[in-house]
């Protein structure tokens, strides 16, 4: 038995309208939810109110000390409760996969998220929030128009290279059912029983992408590097 | 260079120089890679190892304890990761370079 190129491309439409149509919305919406939410919680990090910012380090360092794959169970298994507990229903809410994974993500995505936002937040000199104090701005618009803009340009390799890991995390959600793409590549490869032909391509194809991610990344750092 | 001014050979200026210095220098990553590895191991569930993220999901399909078996295994990880932190901290304390002012590392992207 030889290397069947056959399968892979047999399977091709499959793999990509399904299983990278997946990963790929998956990943842009944990990312996108995730800077959203990580933005704030380093804002709350650094807040000057100490239970909010002790909230804030709590949650992150909770999030960042245990393995993705145990909060994947904790929100499939837990989410259906809570739900009923917030809308006072007896039963467990139905969420599905789907529904599941993308919170799953976007809550842990958010704590590496806001690490490195707050790393940005610091990076910049504190003259310029008192500039826009001194202004006549609140804190809000300071934020939004002085700071932030200046700690996303800064950070955008490091935000980049999160959504990098990112995009090769969300594989992980083969362990609650979903058809991700590694999860298409994985039925096809025990249906045909195909394994090492479809786990290759699987590999090959994650690579060309992160790989290319990670060239537009290193060319981005040397674009937009400040001075 | 200065290593080597003082008749060193590069194995030796290596070994009595500059390892030395870079892996006290290197602790703090060292600390959050190896709590990155411990977490990591979870993954090792997905071709059948029961590690301890496998044992707490086989508990709760045996037992459907959802709640207990997964907060003992988040305990069990917090735990360990903890005592990971403290043992870093206490030997960056004791191995601390003099002289060097302990540099706040940029950020890193992780898991």
């Amino acid at each position: 038995m030889g290397f069947d190129f056959d399968v892979i491309e047999r399977s091709m439409p499959y793999l990509f309208r399904e299983g990278m149509t997946f990963t790929v919305t998956l990943t842009l919406l944990a990312m996108t939810g995730g800077v959203i939410f990580g933005t704030l919680l380093a804002m709350m990090r650094l807040s000057a109110l100490k239970p909010v910012s002790i909230l804030a380090g709590a949650y992150v360092n909770l999030m960042r000390s245990i393995p993705l794959l145990l909060v994947i169970f904790w929100f499939f298994f837990l989410v259906p409760y809570i739900g009923a507990w917030i809308t006072g229903s007896s039963q467990p809410i139905k969420i599905g996969a789907w529904m599941s994974a993308v919170i799953t993500f976007t809550m842990f995505e958010a704590a590496y998220y806001c690490e490195i936002m707050r790393a940005g937040i610091q990076s910049i000199a504190r003259g310029q929030v008192w500039s826009g104090y001194a202004l006549g701005l609140n804190y809000w618009q300071t934020m939004a128009q002085i700071v932030l803009p200046q700690a996303f340009r800064n950070m955008l390799p490091v935000l980049l290279t999160q959504t990098i890991i990112l995009f090769q995390d969300t594989s992980l959600v083969y362990v609650i059912s979903a058809t991700d793409f590694l999860g298409a590549a994985a039925k096809i490869a025990n249906r045909d029983y195909r394994l090492v032909e479809m786990y290759s391509f699987v590999a090959v194809v994650y690579f060309i992408i992160s790989y290319s991610l990670s060239l537009l990344v290193k060319h981005l750092q040397e674009r937009i590097a400040i001075r | 260079m200065a290593g080597t001014a003082l008749g060193l050979t590069q194995a030796q200026t290596y070994r009595n120089v500059i390892l030395p210095q870079a892996f006290r220098i290197i602790l703090p990553p060292l600390t959050s890679e190896s709590m990155n590895i411990i977490k990591n191991s979870s993954v090792a569930l997905t071709i059948g190892l029961l590690e301890l993220t496998g044992r707490a999901r086989a508990m709760q399909e045996f037992s459907f304890r959802v709640f207990e078996a997964f907060s003992a295994a988040t305990v069990i990880y917090l735990l360990t990761n903890l005592v990971v932190v403290l043992l870093m901290r206490a030997l960056e304390q004791r191995v601390r370079v003099p002289g060097l002012i302990a540099a706040g590392g940029a950020p890193q992207a992780g898991h």
